[in-house]
């Protein structure tokens, strides 16, 4: 099956605490429910049985932004709405990414209007930018295993977490 | 009676209120002044021979060089006669118009949207304040000297800290030792949270568990979709309608382009109709699949969503064929569809039918005589037929009450009286009828995409009304004349004639509405959507009062609404 089946026996495996702490991450991201417009659609026939996201490991999507790990912000994000997606984000506990799906949430899309924020970035740090109004369900794995991909990079001083300065 | 005996019936019951009237479009228009409002909307209401007990919305416009400056379009529906009435206002800036609420309750939020937008204000209106903006928003954005992007939007810096939304309930602690006896609770739900299927929120007031009073708050998907199609042309609206109701995008875009195609007076040919009905019911079906796995998930099944959208990707998978893009095809254009349907596509629908067949009747194994569905949703928000067409509740919510209100029979269009359906009305008028209803116009769709795929005429897609038809590629390639006839249609797009008029259609929620007004350029002077889902929020209060916290769920997703439209 996995990496175990190749260990049996009394064997030891060395790696450094970032890779391991990373490759734990990378394959347990928890996105959470947080759909905005029409990109929610797609979000869930991503999670459905067609596409499912189960494979790359983030089919736990969790309703409360405190048990999640990612914040796919998928659809439109209005001057109203701005400051619930800033308390949805800051609620999230480290470590934690950010997913603009669609053109919306990446630079405003189609609605160039008094009341849309050009840009989800300018409240939240964004780690991947997805294109598509809305993109298809296979540009959003892609673009979960892009982010995994930059998971596998990071060292664990790079996240501010409390816990490690003890 | 057609048109003209109700404008003599109206003028002899109330000689002296209305100025004139006309009929544009096949439409029959009141005009008044501001004193003789109220009571013509009194009589229309009230008349035994009229009863217009239908306010489909109030579209507003404004004229910004002229004086009165505004107009006030009541636009009515009355379900007696079968016949759509629009009554006109001209007021000035500085006037108050008396409000109609206690008429209509859908006048309550169609004002508030007239008031937030516009600039308009209604005197004697219970809770007159801003919805779709925020409270602190400074000025009115449908206003023509309010620019589309409004004041200081290329700002590097926005502070979300700096929007305010206050609270719908006016909180003053009681005093006095009888305080404890009425003390409620104002819980917050929304606007992120998994159930309110998009952005809503709601604040409910609470005594124990159960709800006593509640206010919804909306506009948190607010993108500006009528101001920004007013700097378009036809050809880029469409894209924008998609994005109005996302989860049955073809219904907006059918809506649209009557709307258009009636003050253009272009006609469509036969074999565009029918192909725009079968795209029209498959994203019916689409949306109604997409609320039956929602709302069921939200009461605890979790089986059927699995379902609904495995057997949704059948259905996306004939609209991309069609037309490039899966959830918002942009498929139609004025005057037709953008291109032929392909060869296989008459096989896929087919296919598509009978699977779906046997698909609906395994959601109602799932469902229909499952015990903690029928407790969850029997006698849940009932509401009858009077209170609910008083809301503006349209659509298959106002047909579980009982009422046969469906557009597709009452003003029909694109060829649709050439098929043979039911429209499925309830008894009860709780969640569970409206599950029912629904559940039944799967299988009225399926019939009529079957009806629609076996009698397919041929011939053309498109009109080749010059207007707004462009030259094909081919001839553009031979001819000079024909390019510039393409590139005037393309990019300066088809000219819209003044006037205005209002289509509505049966869209996956209810009346789906569009009112255009145009004044000789290519760009709409004023594009108003009639948004059903709008009006279906509007009456969640009245649905969820009684109820405790668990039955808000059920409700909000027995509604079936889309933020999108909602908010526009």
């Amino acid at each position: 099956m996995g990496l175990e089946s190749r260990l049996s026996g009394d064997n030891i495996v060395v790696s450094s605490v970032n890779t391991v702490v990373n490759w734990a991450r990378k394959n347990s991201i928890w996105p959470c429910t947080f759909g905005l417009a029409c990109c929610a659609l797609e979000m869930m026939s991503t999670m459905m049985p067609h596409y499912d996201m189960a494979r790359f490991g983030a089919e736990v999507f969790r309703p409360s932004p405190r048990q999640s790990d990612l914040l796919i912000v998928a659809g439109t994000v209005t001057n109203k709405m701005a400051p619930q997606v800033k308390r949805v984000y800051e609620q999230m506990p480290e470590p934690k990414w950010v997913i603009a799906m669609g053109a919306c949430a990446s630079s405003g899309g189609h609605f160039l209007s008094y009341a849309t924020l050009q840009g989800v970035d300018k409240i939240v740090p964004v780690d991947v930018y997805v294109p598509g109004c809305p993109p298809r369900m296979e540009t959003l794995l892609a673009s979960l295993m892009k982010l995994q991909e930059k998971i596998k990079t990071e060292r664990l001083e790079m996240r501010p977490d409390q816990r490690l300065d003890v | 009676m057609d048109n003209e005996q109700i404008a003599g019936l109206i003028e002899t019951s109330l000689p002296e209120t209305i100025l004139g009237w006309e009929t544009t479009h096949d439409q029959l228009r009141i005009a008044t002044d501001l004193e003789h409002l109220l009571p013509l909307l009194e009589t229309l209401l009230n008349h035994p021979e009229l009863k217009y007990e239908l306010l489909s919305d109030i579209a507003a416009v404004d004229y910004v060089d002229r004086s009165p400056r505004f107009d006030l379009n009541y636009i009515l529906f009355s379900l007696r006669n079968e016949q759509r009435l629009i009554v006109n206002c001209r007021i000035d800036d500085r006037q108050e118009v008396p409000t109609a609420t206690h008429l209509w309750s859908a006048a309550d939020w169609a004002e508030r949207e007239v008031y937030d937008l516009m600039g308009i204000r209604f005197s004697g209106h219970p809770d007159l304040r801003r919805i779709l903006t925020w409270d602190n928003f400074e000025g009115h954005p449908l206003r023509k000297d309010f620019p589309v992007r409004g004041e200081n939007f290329f700002d590097a810096a926005f502070d979300p800290d700096s929007i305010r939304v206050n609270s719908a309930f006016d909180r003053q602690e009681p005093a006095g030792a009888d305080a404890d006896e009425s003390k409620t609770l104002i819980l917050n739900m929304g606007p992120h949270h998994p159930a309110t299927h998009g952005v809503l929120r709601l604040e409910l007031e609470l005594e124990g568990e159960t709800i006593k009073n509640s206010k919804p708050h909306v506009g948190y998907l607010h993108r500006g979709i009528e101001k920004l199609a007013e700097e378009r042309n036809l050809l880029q609206i469409i894209p924008l309608t998609d994005r109005l109701d996302y989860a049955a995008a073809s219904v907006n875009n059918l809506g649209f382009c009557l709307t258009a195609e009636k003050l253009l007076g272009v006609d469509t040919p036969k074999r565009a109709q029918y192909i725009r009905v079968i795209m029209a019911e498959l994203s019916r079906i689409m949306g109604h699949q997409l609320w039956l796995g929602t709302h069921a998930l939200d009461i605890g099944a979790m089986t059927p969503i699995f379902y609904t959208f495995a057997d949704r990707e059948m259905a996306m998978d004939i609209t991309e064929e069609v037309s490039g893009y899966r959830l918002t095809p942009s498929y139609l254009r004025i005057g037709g569809v953008a291109k032929d349907v392909t060869p296989t596509f008459a096989a896929k629908v087919k296919n598509f039918v009978q699977k779906m067949k046997t698909a609906v009747e395994g959601y109602h194994t799932l469902l229909t005589e499952n015990p903690i569905w029928t407790r969850r949703t029997k006698n849940v928000g009932v509401i009858s037929a009077a209170r609910a067409l008083n809301f503006g509740m349209t659509g298959p919510s106002l047909r579980a009450s009982g009422v046969p209100y469906d557009v597709r029979k009452a003003v029909p269009y694109s060829s649709y009286d050439d098929f043979d359906f039911q429209i499925p009305v309830g008894e009860e008028g709780d969640a569970y009828d409206r599950y029912l209803v629904r559940m039944e116009e799967f299988t009225q769709s399926l019939k009529i995409i079957e009806q629609a795929l076996d009698n397919l005429p041929s011939g053309p897609f498109k009109t080749d009304n010059p207007w707004v038809a462009a030259p094909d590629l081919e001839t553009v390639r031979q001819d000079v004349g024909a390019l510039m006839h393409r590139f005037k249609l393309v990019y300066p797009g088809p000219s819209i004639p003044a006037g205005e008029c209002y289509h509505a259609v049966e869209g996956a929620k209810g009346e789906l509405g569009f009112y255009l007004v145009g004044d000789d350029t290519s760009r709409p002077y004023r594009l108003k959507m009639r948004s059903p889902c709008y009006y279906l929020v509007g009456a969640l209060p009245e649905l969820i009062q009684g109820h405790m916290i668990a039955d808000v769920i059920t409700l909000i997703g027995s509604i079936d609404i889309v933020l999108g439209e909602v908010d526009r």
